[in-house]
C-alpha cells in the first residue's frame, strides 16, 4: 500500500503549444526512460508519489494536448486543476506568444485564481535565428502582467531541473492554500 | 455593444436606389442564428448571445468565407469560379502550404502559426487575395484547420457523426460512409484525404515527424464534433474520431479527385 495518513493529493495540468515537449517533462519526473517519440498527445494522466518538505504527496499530473482545436477535452480537467505548468520553448516565439494570445486566456476564462507556473522549455538548444529566441526580461514582464507565481528554465531531459518544476508546483499550492487560510481568518477577525 | 440600431442605416447605404424588401435581409440574418442556435451540445435550446448575433448581422454584406456552410461558400465563389467544385479558400491553401515546403517541415499542422499572421492572412483570403511573402508553411496551415474547424456544420454532418464512431476501425464501412455523405462534403473530405495522403508518405513523414497517427490526431476535430457533453463520451469518442480519419487516410481512394479543384 503506498497511502499514508499525512498524504494529500495534488492535481496539475501541464499546458503550452504543441511540440514544446511537456510530455517529455512527465516522462523525464517519472523517470520514464523509453526514446523519445512524436506522439501528439490527446490526453495522459499521471500518478507520482512524493515527497516535499517532509510531508508526502501524490501528484497527478495531467498532460493535455498543445492543440488549440482541442479545447473540449483539455478543459475538462482545468476545474480540478490546482496548479498550472504553462510551457513554452525558448527557441520558438511562436510558443511564447500563444502564452499570451492563448492559454492565459483559455485558463482564465475558466481558473480565475488558480496558480500558474511558467516553464521554458528548451534551456540547451538555441535557434540560429537570434529573433526566434526568447529573452529573460521578456518573460519575467509576462510573469509580471499575468501575476504568475514561479518561472523555471529547464531542460526537459534533466532531471534535477525538471524536479524544480514539481518542486515550485507544491510549493504554490501550499503557498495559495495558506494564503486563502489567512484570509478566512481576516475576515473572521474583521466581523 | 448595440446590435440594433446601425442596421437600417447600414441597409439604406448598401441598397441606396433599389428597393430591396427589407424582409430580405431579415431572413438571412435569422436564417443564420436559427443555425448557430442548432449547432452545439445544447441544440435549440439556448439564445444567440450577442457575438452571435454581430456575426449574423455582419454575414448580411460582407460574406465570410469563414463560419459558413459549404453551400455558402460555393455560392460566394461561383461567379468568381464558375468552373470550381471545391472551395477556392481550401485548394488554395492546401497548395500554399505545400508550396512553402510545408510537407518536408517538422510538426506541420501540429506547431501553430503565429497568431496574428494566421488572422492577417485570413483577412486576405476573405478578400480572395493570397500574398506571395508568407514566410512560414505553419501559417497557412494553421489558417486550414481553422478554415474546416469553423465550418458552420462539420465537414462530416451531425447525423453521420455516430457511424463514424462505429466505425472507425473498419475500411469498408468507413469508405461507405465517406459514400453516403452529400456530394460537396464527399468532394471536400475527399480532397481534404488525399492533401493529407501526401503528408503521411514516409519520404515526408520521416522529416515532419508527423506520421499518420498525428496527422489523424490533429485534423480528427477538424471534421467530426462531438455534441456530448458527458466528460466520460467525449474522451472515448475523441479516440474514435481520430481512428476514423487514421482509417480514411489509410484506406480511401481518392484517385477520382485527381484533377479535381
Amino acid at each position: 500500500m503506498i497511502s499514508h495518513k499525512s498524504e494529500r493529493t495534488v492535481t496539475c495540468t501541464i499546458v503550452g503549444d504543441g511540440m514544446v515537449g511537456k510530455s517529455q517533462i512527465c516522462k523525464t519526473f517519472i523517470g520514464d526512460l523509453t526514446i523519445e517519440d512524436y506522439e501528439a498527445t490527446v490526453t495522459n494522466e499521471h500518478s507520482v508519489l512524493t515527497q516535499f518538505m517532509g510531508d508526502r504527496y501524490t501528484l497527478r499530473i495531467v498532460d493535455s494536448s498543445g492543440q488549440h482545436d482541442y479545447k473540449d477535452i483539455r478543459t475538462l480537467s482545468y476545474k480540478k486543476s490546482e496548479v498550472f505548468i504553462l510551457c513554452f520553448n525558448l527557441s520558438d516565439r511562436d510558443s511564447f506568444e500563444s502564452i499570451e494570445t492563448f492559454w492565459i486566456p483559455e485558463i482564465r476564462k475558466l481558473c480565475k485564481k488558480t496558480p500558474v507556473i511558467l516553464v521554458a522549455t528548451g534551456k540547451d538548444i538555441q535557434d540560429n535565428d537570434e529573433n526566434n529566441n526568447v529573452s529573460k526580461e521578456e518573460y519575467l514582464s509576462v510573469m509580471d502582467k499575468y501575476g504568475i507565481d514561479a518561472y523555471v528554465e529547464c531542460s526537459s531531459y534533466n532531471k534535477e531541473e525538471v524536479n524544480e518544476v514539481f518542486e515550485d508546483v507544491l510549493l504554490s499550492v501550499i503557498k495559495s492554500k495558506k494564503k486563502r487560510l489567512s484570509n478566512i481568518f481576516h475576515h473572521l477577525l474583521a466581523r | 455593444m448595440d446590435t440594433d440600431d446601425d442596421l437600417p442605416d447600414l441597409i439604406v447605404s448598401q441598397a441606396d436606389g433599389m428597393l430591396i424588401p427589407i424582409s430580405h435581409f431579415a431572413k438571412q440574418c435569422n436564417k443564420r442564428l436559427e443555425k448557430m442556435v442548432q449547432s452545439g451540445p445544447k441544440k435549440g435550446q439556448r439564445k444567440p448571445n450577442i457575438d452571435e448575433i454581430e456575426q449574423a448581422k455582419k454575414s448580411i454584406f460582407n460574406p465570410s468565407m469563414f463560419g459558413s456552410t459549404l453551400e455558402e461558400i460555393l455560392a460566394l465563389q461561383c461567379e468568381r469560379f464558375p468552373d470550381r467544385k471545391l472551395p477556392w479558400l481550401q485548394t488554395t491553401l492546401s497548395e500554399e502550404v505545400l508550396r512553402l515546403n510545408g510537407a518536408q517541415t517538422e510538426g506541420i499542422f501540429r506547431v501553430p502559426g503565429d497568431i496574428d499572421e494566421v488572422n492577417a492572412l485570413k483577412i486576405k483570403c476573405d478578400q480572395w487575395i493570397i500574398p506571395s511573402d508568407c514566410p512560414d508553411p505553419h501559417i497557412p496551415a494553421s489558417l486550414l484547420k481553422l478554415w474546416y474547424r469553423e465550418l458552420q456544420e462539420p465537414l462530416i454532418p451531425p447525423e453521420f457523426y455516430e457511424e463514424c464512431i462505429e466505425n472507425f476501425q473498419n475500411p469498408e464501412e468507413a469508405i461507405e460512409v465517406v459514400n453516403k455523405l452529400p456530394d460537396i462534403n464527399r468532394l471536400v473530405l475527399a480532397y481534404l484525404i488525399r492533401f493529407l495522403q501526401v503528408f503521411a508518405a514516409e519520404d515526408n513523414s520521416k522529416v515532419t515527424k508527423m506520421d499518420v497517427n498525428n496527422l489523424a490526431m490533429v485534423m480528427a476535430p477538424n471534421c467530426l464534433r462531438c455534441e456530448s457533453l458527458e466528460p466520460q463520451v467525449i474522451f472515448e469518442n475523441t479516440r474514435k474520431e481520430m481512428g476514423f480519419i487514421r482509417t480514411l487516410i489509410q484506406n480511401l481512394d481518392t484517385s477520382f479527385m485527381e484533377g479535381i479543384v
